[in-house]
């Protein structure tokens, strides 16, 4: 087991609590299993599988109910969400001992592993959400994107200025970096550590304002059509289709969750990009508009010789 | 970290950390028993762990204010260490809960308790899995209709080892099919069309790939008499559209 499996197991047992209790106890399972792993590292990745959900405004976390995904293109394979207690696992296990079920489990590093039930059937995948009294979920990703707020400009409340310290630092959106800043007279985006935790003012029309990372860099880099890359699949499907995503740029929370269901996968981490699977076309068109961004599709070659043959006119 | 969780010891025996369970003494998930801490500037590390009241208690020996009692791979039960007059208990459990525990789904996310988004999508439908190799699309009466089918290769090269084949997956059309057309990846030769469905075909859009894929297509030799006709009727939508 990994650490985040048992994070997972306790937080399943808990059910709700402070960020402090979750933050402590992510803290022992970086001690007992030596990751080394900020509790942050270890808390959100639960977050993005959509186990947990993580208030910040009121520094609060809850487990979700356990349900069944069905996630559009993944071969009838289930994978499982939510609370995962250790009778719940041992329910999975008896509940996929069937001839028309055929269980299986990804690692996913620190992070809890994948847990799937590849079905014969819709109705044997049903039939498997009824026997472990739980629900089953169609398409989530294609749900959650729907839900995404928009970033708006107009909503944002007002905040004091940003205190110019050592750690003052702006972001740069030509070179899509943090550069240390002695003052705060550009217009941007600005973060700075205050008490062991970063926080993030933007400045912008004379007026400053609270955001989190993911707003603000969202707003400063609005309409740019390099951040986000979309791919086909491959023809044999041996490559899913992938949302491409540079690793500084933080989305909202869920943003993230919403491309993670597309799999049930985190996103690999490969050459400071975070890459998510199996995201239909659909699902990142209208994330980018939410996300105030446009998308830019990949073409490859070898994914064009097939879909060349079936393009319309209009594509 | 680490000190974070360091108890910096006291007069007496503390459990620190571990995957401790609300509303119970002492009470820790197994693979979860806390770190023992020790009072402070005692020489003596032994102490004994007994378990369920045994009266047979095992000694152990801390070599610093702490001591990992996760290390001792401890199964479930009541434990009881002692320390000198200190004493201390705690109990691992395998867990407590079925589903989840007090205030399950009582914190949002943008609106959103875990993946739990109301939404009113349709059910796919289970379709014939594609032969290896093979290349199939499902096709409505309207050109708008257009549904690839696949198996999921990049889920099985995923594990490692290639195991999950698959006999049916999912498709997810939002109309009937009428026609499954399939034919090998890498051939230029014509798609086999195969009747799935009865209804006549309705064109008032533009035909796209719908016509493009119809017009690139045979019926299937081995398929029933009464298909010609509807094939024709397609066939003859799809050469009206190109």
């Amino acid at each position: 087991m990994s650490s985040g499996d048992d994070l997972l197991m306790w937080a399943s047992e808990f059910g709700s609590g402070t960020w402090n209790q979750l933050r402590d106890t992510s803290a022992y399972l970086a001690r007992v299993h030596d990751t080394g792993d900020r509790p942050w590292y270890l808390a959100a990745p639960l977050s993005d599988l959509g186990h947990i959900d993580l208030s910040w405004s009121t520094e609060r976390w809850s487990v979700s109910n356990p349900a069944l995904v069905m996630a559009r293109g993944c071969g009838l394979c289930l994978y499982l969400v939510g609370a995962r207690p250790r009778r719940m696992l041992e329910r999975f296990q008896v509940a996929a001992d069937a001839q028309d079920v055929y269980p299986f489990e990804i690692p996913q590093g620190n992070a809890p592993a994948a847990l799937f039930a590849k079905c014969a059937s819709v109705d044997s995948a049903q039939a498997l959400a009824d026997r472990l009294g739980i629900p089953l979920l169609f398409d989530p990703s294609a749900a959650l994107v729907k839900r995404v707020p928009s970033i708006d400009p107009s909503g944002l409340e007002l905040g004091a200025p940003v205190p110019i310290e050592d750690t003052l630092e702006r972001f740069d959106p030509q070179s899509c970096r943090w550069r240390p800043a002695s003052d705060r007279d550009q217009p941007g985006l600005y973060r700075t550590d205050l008490y062991g935790r970063s926080i993030f003012r933007l400045y912008r029309g004379d007026q400053w304002y609270k955001v989190d990372q993911s707003t603000g860099q969202l707003l400063v880099l609005s309409d740019r059509s390099d951040l986000l890359r979309w791919s086909r699949p491959t023809a044999d499907w041996a490559t899913p289709s992938l949302l491409e995503v540079p690793s500084w740029l933080a989305l909202p929370q869920l943003a993230d969750r919403a491309l993670v269901a597309a799999s049930g996968l985190l996103p690999r981490r490969e050459r400071g990009r975070r890459i998510y699977r199996n995201v239909s076309r659909s699902v990142a068109t209208t994330l980018t508009e939410r996300l105030g961004l446009r998308l830019s599709v990949v073409s490859d070659s070898s994914v064009e010789l097939v879909h060349s043959s079936l393009r319309s006119n209009g594509g | 970290m680490a000190a974070l969780l360091r108890s910096g010891g006291g007069a007496r025996l503390r459990l620190v950390g571990g995957l401790k369970l609300p509303h119970l003494h002492h009470a820790y998930l197994i693979g979860g028993a806390p770190f023992l801490a020790l009072p402070e500037g005692l020489e003596e590390g032994a102490f004994l762990l007994d378990k369920d009241e045994s009266n047979l208690p095992h000694t152990f020996v801390a070599t610093g204010t702490e001591f990992p009692l996760g290390a001792l791979k401890l199964d479930a039960g009541h434990y009881k260490i002692k320390y000198g007059p200190a004493r201390i208990d705690f109990d691992l459990v395998e867990g407590i809960v079925e589903t989840a525990g007090e205030g399950v789904g009582t914190v949002e996310t943008a609106g959103v308790v875990g993946m739990h988004a109301r939404a009113d999508f349709p059910r796919p439908l289970t379709e014939r899995a594609p032969e290896s190799g093979q290349f199939c699309v499902l096709l409505g009466p309207s050109p708008a209709d257009f549904e690839l089918v696949h198996t999921s290769q990049w889920l099985s090269d995923l594990l490692g080892d290639g195991c999950l084949s698959w006999t049916s997956v999912d498709a997810w059309p939002n109309f009937s099919p009428v026609w499954r057309l399939t034919r090998p990846l890498a051939s230029t030769s014509k798609f086999l069309a195969r009747r799935v469905g009865a209804e006549s075909p309705q064109v008032s859009t533009p035909g796209g790939r719908w016509a493009q894929v119809l017009m690139q297509a045979e019926l299937d030799p081995f398929s029933e008499t009464d298909d010609q006709s509807l094939w024709d009727d397609y066939q003859q939508a799809a050469k009206a559209l190109q």
